[in-house]
């Protein structure tokens, strides 16, 4: 599929609809589709670029007219592929399209391999590689974080922001340069000192962008959310009302769960595991001492731990112990049971721990929602910021930020050596973006200093 | 007349091409405009610098003259960036710029195998594929095997002084006209570049009390591996500033600046800018650098270097006298621009040989470079590749790892230039690999074995490479105590016992302590810095070297000359143009084309292991 041959693809989805597109592309485009029009293929031919007109298109051979169509006409190199291009505007259904492909086929195009005109853009210059992994991304997304990732990709969101650090770079390394090339007209002992000080900032900045992609990563995945706290605090009833079904076996007394159980749902368009588990407390049975061992198994992979605890009882023997040391960090809790009575006790203790609380009963009917907010706002807090500002969205990103913190660490490490030795090491790093980009910059400094600095005797 | 070959030019590109040719034993016809001139420093004073300092010592290594005569010659010295690391390091000289051209003309002279002869070439003749006939404007025909062309910025010059312009080679001496033409009919593409130079002053009218004193070094380098004798400073340069009246003096006249006025079209380098492009360009400094440098020890002849402009001589009166230092100066030359012919360098073999016309050698300005020092490295290779080829034997090619030497020309084959390229250390990715002080041990074994370099001066340098080594050797098996090193050098505290090779490996450590330390006399002061360096350096030197393999092995990868890029699927369609046009002769150039991709040689790699 990699010749230069004229392509031709439907560029609407096939089926019953009013007007259907083709897209031509290639240096016989215009020659090639001037063919079908008959007597008017000259007039084609003259067209001025970029404007639309009607036609008949015919089968050179039999002279039969297969539809009236309009015809928009692209010169090269004006045109979304680079290249000669025709976009025919034709009527819908499955025939007719079809008829005029096969007659341009027969003319000498042949059919368009998938995203072959995107590849030819790519290729004459007209389409970035971020741009072009964009389009990929926004035709192959399955989900709306997906669709919003490609879409925050194709307006350049995160190119913006890889530019920038490379501009950073870009900007640091001329300074550097001018320095070592130009030593008399431009002496700055301090200049060193300050360049060090910017590239850390840039590696913190970076860093802190790696962090973001791991979260957008976790987000991708689905965020596990563990329910635990004692036994009988109503962790069950909260888990149904949560999925919204019977899903977890409910009973009075104690210790009714003993093996894990998990459900998906979505919560704030994010995909949430939701894991109900075995409570804690003194316990003699061995089955269920083992489902108590899995629940704190679970708990240390949890994103968050939803700490149930009902108000109408006192904290039990370990469990305050357990909050502070145990699973601390990750801990929202819920109060349960407010209708049977409050423990301010159990308030007074989350407040002072800085754990957030949500004081609810299951019976209540607004309790879903409560829950659901509440579990909501745990997500916004934690993951909203990478779903709205994200720089890396795919793992050549990621590759990329953690290859530049490695670059900048190594630099950082080796400064003491002489400002030669660093300038190196920043070059390395400045390499990595060839790479990222599919091109070469080793001008770039050169030009930068040149254009910075006023130097030369 | 018959030679082997013929170097047209007596620059610093001739003057290394035509002793390099000799030295490969082939018999070499220099010609001239002007005798006298063989070897002249039309630009500034001055031999050395940045990354030139190891260009000369490049041409040192390899037999070249260039560093001999600077020595030999040099008023100045001081060695730049002793506080940035030692692949920084650049040497660079004030040259008694008389003394500079004569020992030069007797350096050459005494070469065997070279004529000389005064005259202006018209046109060459490529009679067969293996002769040419020069043809001379006195109507001789000499016939040769090569040719080293070699013309500066003589072919077509125009020079600019404000509005006026007339033909020139450079001030005072005629432009060579009809040769572009006649290389132009053989299909060779040239294109325009534009440079500048200085006004010349009076240093008699020059009060140097309102100037900065610039001295020496206190010891001076050499560069050259043989000099014995360590030169000496015999003058002091002068720094001084523009001001506030100088920039208006040059706004209020730039309609009398053919660079503003639209008169001079072609591109001049960036990194020299005239003064009215730096007062334009750059409006908010306050002051741009000068410095005063005098020409000779005989003449009290001075050059402004940082002051180089094309406006009127009245203009250039006023904008100087408005400078600290010069109220009352007399300018003897004034600053000129000039615009000559240049030939794209993409035209050429690695070899310096002209894809176009077999036998053909460019070397020198004409490739669109400046300064003398990357002039003489090309025109050293230019030299003994026209004598290889007379020879009948495979042309010498540095790699970009191995020489600055190699990097310049690389970039000349391989990207082209559009603006007179000047070498800078950061064009050298392998610059840790580059150090000034090794380019003895780079290059001299390769070129003693072309007999560029005799076997005294090779005998003496080996010594010198073993005394190292055993200096280095000794450093590994010595150890040194912690407790009593820390007693003694309370600064650099070492924690634990360790060899002195890996005590001198930390940055803060000199090798001058460590020596102290161990009551070791050594006193020479380039066996220790030579030492010191490579150690410090080693680890970064291992680590580079892996990257130099990575592309070693891309850079052994030939490319048919054959090939049609054209039919090649996936290639951007730029590289396409450019790889049609370049014709690189290996993977590896083709990875340094400006534009190629990655993506691009890795198509390319499978498509010529698929040939």
């Amino acid at each position: 599929m990699d010749d230069q041959k004229t392509i031709v693809a439907l560029a609407t989805p096939p089926g019953v609809g009013a007007l259907a597109i083709l897209r031509i592309s290639g240096k016989d485009a215009h020659v090639l589709f001037a063919i079908c029009l008959g007597s008017k293929g000259s007039l084609f031919l003259k067209a001025t670029t970029n404007t639309i007109h009607l036609y008949s298109i015919y089968h050179p051979t039999t002279k039969n007219c297969i539809d009236e169509i309009t015809a928009i006409k692209y010169c090269s190199p004006r045109s979304f592929s680079g290249e000669d291009m025709v976009e025919v505007i034709c009527h819908g259904g499955k025939l007719v399209p079809l008829a005029i492909l096969e007659t341009l086929v027969f003319v000498g195009m042949r059919f368009a391999g998938k995203g072959e005109f995107t590849r030819r853009a790519f290729l004459n210059g007209k389409l970035d590689i971020l741009k072009a992994e964009s389009i990929h991304g926004l035709i192959e997304a399955h989900t709306p974080l997906q669709h919003k990732i490609a879409l925050e990709m194709y307006h350049g969101g995160s190119a913006k922001k890889i530019m920038q650090w490379k501009q950073e770079i870009v900007s640091a390394l001329s300074l550097l340069e001018s320095g070592l090339e130009f030593p008399e007209e431009t002496p700055n002992p301090e200049q060193f000192n300050s360049i060090l000080e910017k590239l850390s900032v840039l590696k913190t900045d970076i860093e802190a962008e790696l962090c973001i992609r791991d979260r957008l990563k976790t987000l991708e995945k689905g965020l596990t959310i563990v329910l635990f706290g004692p036994k009988n605090a109503g962790k069950s009833t909260i888990f149904n009302i949560l999925v919204g079904g019977d899903r977890s076996i409910v009973h009075e007394t104690e210790g009714t769960t003993r093996d894990l159980v998990s459900e998906s749902l979505e919560i704030e368009n994010s995909l949430v595991c939701l894991i109900d588990t075995a409570g804690i407390g003194n316990s003699d049975n061995p089955v269920e001492q083992i489902g108590i061992d899995r629940s704190w198994d679970v708990c240390s992979h949890a994103h968050l731990v939803l700490w149930i605890t009902p108000a109408n009882q006192p904290f039990i023997a370990n469990e305050t112990d357990i909050l502070n040391k145990g699973v601390a960090g990750k801990i929202w809790s819920v109060i349960n049971k407010i209708d049977l009575s409050t423990d301010s006790n159990k308030e007074l203790f989350f407040k002072n721990n800085n754990i957030p609380i949500l004081s609810i009963s299951s019976f209540d009917s607004e309790s879903r929602e409560q829950l659901i907010c509440y579990v909501g706002s745990w997500v916004k807090e934690n993951y909203l910021d990478c779903m709205d500002h994200s720089v890396m969205l795919n793992s050549r990103h990621e590759d990329l930020g953690t290859r530049l913190v490695e670059s900048l660490t190594y630099a950082d490490s080796v400064a003491q050596f002489g400002e030669d030795v660093y300038a190196q090491s920043i070059t390395k790093a400045l390499l990595l973006f060839d790479e990222f980009f599919g091109r070469t910059t080793s001008e770039e400094v050169i030009n930068e200093i040149f254009s910075k600095f006023c130097i030369g005797k | 007349m018959k030679f082997d070959v013929v170097v047209i030019g007596g620059g610093h590109a001739g003057v290394e091409a035509a002793n390099a040719a000799a030295n490969r034993g082939v018999s070499v016809l220099m010609i001239t405009s002007h005798i006298d001139l063989i070897g002249h420093m039309s630009c500034n004073p001055a031999i050395g610098g940045i990354a030139k300092g190891n260009i000369v010592r490049e041409i040192d290594a390899m037999g070249g003259l260039m560093g001999k005569i600077i020595d030999k010659t040099g008023i100045h010295f001081k060695m730049l960036n002793t506080a940035k690391g030692m692949a920084v390091w650049g040497n660079r000289a004030q040259a008694d710029k008389h003394a500079y051209r004569s020992y030069c003309r007797e350096l050459l002279e005494s070469v065997m195998g070279i004529s000389f002869l005064q005259g202006m070439v018209k046109k060459i003749n490529p009679v067969s594929n293996k002769a040419f006939s020069v043809l001379m404007d006195s109507s001789e025909v000499i016939e040769c095997t090569a040719i080293v062309l070699a013309n500066g910025t003589f072919l077509s010059g125009t020079i600019h002084m404000g509005l006026t312009s007339f033909p020139g080679g450079r001030t005072g001496e005629p432009a060579s006209c009809g040769l572009t033409e006649s290389l132009a009919e053989l299909g060779i593409k040239s294109g325009r570049l534009k440079t500048g130079t200085s006004p010349r002053i009076d240093g008699r009218s020059v009060d140097f009390s309102k100037m900065e004193k610039q001295p020496g070094d206190d010891f001076p380098w050499a560069f050259s591996f043989s000099t014995q004798e360590i030169p000496t400073n015999k003058v002091v340069c002068y720094a001084t500033r523009t001001c506030a009246d100088t920039h208006s003096i040059i706004l209020n006249n730039l309609n009398f600046s053919p660079l503003y006025t639209g008169k001079i079209q072609s591109v001049g380098p960036r990194y020299c800018p005239s003064i009215e492009d730096k007062v334009v360009r750059f409006g908010e400094r306050d002051g741009h650098a000068l410095f005063l440098e005098p020409e000779g020890l005989h003449t009290h002849e001075m050059y402004l270097n940082g002051l180089s402009t094309s406006l009127p001589f009245q203009v250039q009166v006023q904008l100087v006298q408005s400078i600290p230092g010069l109220k009352s100066a007399k300018i003897i030359r004034p600053g000129y621009g000039i615009e000559y012919d240049f030939f794209h360098p993409t035209q050429l073999h690695p070899s310096l040989e002209s894809r176009v016309v077999e036998g053909l050698f460019f070397a020198g300005q004409i490739n669109g470079t400046s300064g003398y020092e990357e002039a003489g490295g090309q025109g050293l290779i230019a030299g003994v590749n026209a004598a290889q080829k007379v020879l009948g034997l495979p042309p010498l090619v540095l790699k970009r790892d191995a020489a600055y030497i190699g990097v310049l020309i690389d970039d000349l084959v391989s990207r082209g230039t559009q603006e007179p390229y000047r070498m800078f250390t950061s064009r050298a990715e392998h610059r840790l690999l580059l150090r000034q002080d090794t380019a003895d041990f780079r290059l001299m074994e390769i070129a003693h074995s072309l007999n560029l370099v005799d076997a005294n001066t090779i005998g003496a340098r080996r010594k010198f490479w073993e005394g190292k080594k055993e200096l280095v050797g000794a450093l590994k098996i010595t150890t040194i105590n912690h407790n009593s090193w820390n007693d003694r050098f309370s600064n650099t505290l070492i924690t634990s016992q360790a060899k002195a090779y890996e005590v001198l490996k930390r940055p803060e450590v000199s090798l001058t302590n460590i020596l102290s330390f161990l009551n070791l006399n050594v006193i020479d002061r380039e066996l220790i810095c030579g030492v010191e360096a490579d150690v410090k350096y080693s680890g970064f030197v291992a680590r580079e070297n892996q990257n130099v393999e990575r592309m070693a092995k891309i850079d052994t990868i030939a490319i048919p000359q054959s090939i049609n890029y054209q039919t090649i699927p996936g290639l951007l369609t730029e590289s396409r143009i450019k790889l049609s046009a370049i014709k690189p002769a290996t993977l590896g150039q083709a990875a340094r084309i400006s534009g190629v991709t990655p993506a691009d040689v890795s198509i390319l790699m499978v498509y010529v292991a698929q040939q």
